[in-house]
Order: C-alpha cells, then structure tokens, then sequence
C-alpha cells in the first residue's frame, strides 16, 4: 500500500480518531502524574526541621 | 517514622476563610435538599426520555438541536471563567486576581460535567457515547470536539487539585473538632504535602507551565465546539468568526458569573475582607470591554450577512431580526449588552449589588445568544428553507433537565465550599501581610531567591 493511501485510510477510516483521543488522554494523564510527584518530592532530600524557626 | 513539620505560610484572612468549614448549617441542607429535588425531577424526565426516546423532547426533523445543545455551549462558556482568570491573569502578571481564582476555577471544574451530561442528554441513548471513541473519525468535527472537551476537564482537574494542595495540607494539620472521615479524607488529598519551600518552588512553576497550556486548551476547546456549528454550510453558521465569537461571549459570560458567585460567597460566608470592592471593580473593567467586544462581533456578523444577501442566509437573518426569533433575538440583545453596559458604566463603580445584576442579565443573554445562534438556523436549513420550515417548542422533559443540570452544578459549587477553602490560603498569603519587613524576610527563606527578586521588581515598578 502507497503511503499516501496509509496516510488517507487514517483520516477517513472510522476508528483511528477514538484512538487519538485515548491516546492524547492517556499522555495527559502521564505527564500530570509525573509532574505532581516532581512537585511533591520538591526538597525531600534536604528536610531540615529547623528551617522555619 | 517522624513526621516533618509542616509549614504554612500566614494568612490574615485564615479565620474567616476557614470558618465554613467548621459547621454544615440548617440553611445548607434546606438549600442542598431543594436541589436534590430538582435533580430528582430532572432525573425522572431523563428516565422518561430513556423509556420513550426522544420524541418526548420538541426536537423533530429537521431541528436535531434544542436546548440540550444550547445547554452545551452555555456550560463550556461558563467553564471558561475560571481559566480566564486564573491562567490567563496569571500569565499577565495581574495580582488582584489572585482571591477571585478558586472560586472562579471551581465553576469551571462543576460546569464541564454538566457540559457533557447535556450532550448524551441530546444523544437519547446513551451509550451511543462509546461511538465516538469504537468509531471515531477525523472528518467530523465530534471528534475533535471530544478531544478537546476531554482534555479541557482532565486538565481544568489537575490545575484546580494542584493549586488546592498546599490549602487541604492547612486544614488537615489546624482544623480540629470536625469528623474523623472529613479528616481522612484531607489527609488522603493532601497527598503528604510538608510545604517546603523546594515544593512551593515546583507549585509555582507547574503552575505556570500549565497556565500556558490551559489559555492554549481555552482558545482550541471554544473554537472547536463552535467549529461543530461552522464546519456545516448552514446559514448563519457557516462564518469564519463563529470561532472567535464563541470564545469572546463564553469569556463574557464566565466573568459574570465570577461575580455572582463572589457577591454570594462574600455575603454568606461574611468574606468582605477578604474579597474587598476592588477587586469587583477591576472585573466591572473586564467585562465593560468584554461587552464592547461582544458587540463589535455582533455587528461585524450581521453586516456581513446583510450585505451579503444570499437568499439562504438573509431567510435566517429576518427571522431573528423581525421574525419568529426577534423577541428572543431582541430580549437578547438589550440583556447581554444594552442594560449591563448601563449599570456596569453608571451603577456599578462600587456597588456589588448592581454589579450582580448585571451579571445575572449577561448569563441569562448569554443561554438565550447560544439559544438564537442554533436554533433558528435548524428552522430555516440551507437545503429546505423554501421547503420545508421546522418548529420547535421545548417541552417539559427538557426544560426539567436543564433546570437539574443547573441544580446540580450549583450543588456540587455550594457542597464543596463547606469542605474546602474558597479563597487560596497560600497564594493570597503574601499579599495579604501586614507587617511588610517580617513577610519580606520570611518570603525569602520560604520561596526562595527567585521568587523574592520577582516581587522587589514588582514593588520597585509599583514606586516608580
């Protein structure tokens, strides 16, 4: 199969736009788990329990 | 294990911000119970239109879209309140707005499910949703409309969850005195922050990232849904400036509703200190320009139209202007912007009350624009306006469906402003210190260089 014909199929065949949308999803949901547990383990490996007396 | 110490940074407005949550009151579970009812109601109308399908609904050939659909668009409007003032001032600089951004967040948060529960409303069944994604194609419009809207709620989660951490981390470690399980849960959300100054760091910067992101999703998630609308070659739709006319009205709209919902909160909650007149003031600015812009639009539409006088077009044109829809049409006019641009340049400079009202005209303009925008066009098809001519009159299995989808946004805003801060504690903490030399010594240790060189900036500007 030519490319051009791969390339068509994708946009005017029924499917592969439930797939992006789950896909976008999906990344979003990765990136903003990865991007909380950066924030949250902001400093962690220098507690210091005096630093607010 | 130790535990860290925590630390939060202090707010003079801590007492009253927090005081909410200490008590559920009779007035709540009146007003809570009066929107279950509705919902009860809604949800019996649905369960009908379930049984018999749709034909209980006005909705017949050719007119597919009714209120659900205007639903839909009204509610994606108001969802962008909360970015505009949040993401968007943000990446402004504007400081006022920073007491305003939760509240406004939160009528994004509570009205995108609604947004899409008037979408499978519209669909009859369903599980017809499933379709989209089992049989999802590029060519249609849906699609990217579902991408977009997704993506807008998630994200729209994420930012109000992150923005709220430092907040639930407070209330579990001050509050006492409330029920084991609502502090179960605050310790489960909390997620175990410390409030090191390295996390306030990473917040902030987070923050700002998806400040970014979000003004992006706010411009893509409007124009797209209107795009629905303009990727069809139906009169009145298929415009070039459906996208932007879209997102100006739903910011216009979303604004309004921040204020309403502030006057409410600053007057049940006694909250006047914390949400001082100036910062209504400075959302009176913003929507006097929203107004004006919403006319431009409006005109730039409707001249377009005129002047163009295509038979097909100029059929929907009169019927807004003089025909079945003028009223409609009309009423929508003089209360998007005829009577709030009166009050909000000659009543409304301090004066909450007017400010409301204007605010309650615009959103009761904006559900009947979005109305006037979709159904007339259905009426009056390209193919069969000389035809064939559709009515439309909604019944009552939609209206009580709409009433429930506003019952229960409300619900959900008014039950979660007794569980959590609506004010943000940590980010109104700087600005709202008295003694300027102890917060300017603390800010440093607590957030570090960058940020405390970003605020002498500020300050230094702020002298000159």
């Amino acid at each position: 199969m030519p490319i051009s014909e791969l390339i068509r199929s994708f946009f005017v065949t029924s499917g592969p736009g439930g797939v992006v949308v789950v896909f976008v999803i999906v990344i979003a949901a990765t990136i903003y788990y990865l991007l909380t547990r950066w924030i949250l383990a902001g400093g962690g490996e220098e507690q210091d329990s005096d630093r607010f007396n | 294990m130790v535990r860290q110490r925590t630390f939060h940074p202090e707010n003079v407005h801590e007492e009253s911000i927090l005081a909410p949550i200490y008590k559920i009151s009779s007035k709540d579970l009146l007003l809570w119970s009066g929107l279950l009812i509705i919902l009860g109601v809604g949800a019996y109308a649905y369960f009908q239109q379930l049984i018999s399908g749709l034909g209980v609904t006005g909705m017949n050939r050719p007119i597919y879209w009714g209120v659900y659909i205007t639903n839909f668009v009204f509610f994606i409007g108001l969802a962008h309140s909360g970015t505009f003032i949040s993401a968007i001032l943000r990446l402004a600089g504007a400081e006022w707005r920073k007491p305003l951004t939760r509240a406004a967040e939160a009528i994004t948060l509570f009205s995108l499910p609604f947004a899409v529960a008037s979408i499978v409303a519209d669909m009859g069944r369903p599980e017809l949703v499933l379709n989209m994604v089992i049989y999802g194609r590029f060519q249609s419009p849906l699609i990217w409309d579902i991408t977009a809207v997704s993506l807008y709620m998630f994200s729209s989660v994420v930012f109000f969850y992150l923005s709220l951490l430092p907040d639930i981390a407070l209330i579990r470690d001050r509050i006492t005195g409330i029920p084991k399980w609502q502090h179960r849960m605050y310790e489960i959300l909390s997620l175990g922050w410390q409030g090191r100054s390295q996390q306030y760091h990473r917040l902030e910067k987070v923050l700002d990232w998806m400040a970014i992101f979000m003004t992006m999703l706010v411009v893509t998630v409007h124009t797209v849904v209107s795009w629905v609308f303009g990727m069809t070659i139906q009169p009145g739709w298929h415009t070039a400036l459906i996208g932007p006319f879209f997102l100006l009205g739903a910011i216009y709209s979303g604004t309004a509703a921040v204020v309403i919902v502030l006057a409410i909160l600053r007057r049940v909650y006694q909250m006047e200190e914390a949400l001082p007149i100036d910062l209504f003031n400075s959302l009176r600015k913003l929507l006097i320009v929203f107004s004006l812009g919403w006319i431009y639009m409006m005109i730039a539409e409707f001249l377009t139209i005129f002047y163009g006088n295509i038979p097909e077009e100029m059929e929907v044109f009169w019927q807004k202007f003089t025909g079945d829809f003028s009223v409609i049409f009309w009423g929508m006019t003089i209360l998007v912007f005829i009577i709030p641009l009166f009050i909000l340049i000659v009543k409304g400079k301090n004066n909450i009350r007017w400010m409301v009202i204007a605010g309650v005209l615009i959103n009761i303009g904006m559900w009947l624009e979005r109305y006037v925008v979709i159904v007339p066009t259905e009426t009056r098809p390209r193919l069969l306006y000389e035809l064939a001519q559709g009515v439309y009159r909604p019944t009552w299995v939609e209206w009580a469906i709409t009433l429930a989808l506003f019952a229960g946004m409300i619900l959900l805003y008014a039950i979660f402003t007794r569980f959590f801060p609506i004010i943000p504690l940590w980010e109104t903490a700087e600005s709202l210190e008295e003694d300027e030399q102890k917060v300017a010594t603390r800010r440093q240790r607590i957030f570090g260089q960058r940020i405390q060189s970003r605020i002498k900036k500020e300050h230094d500007h702020a002298n000159q």
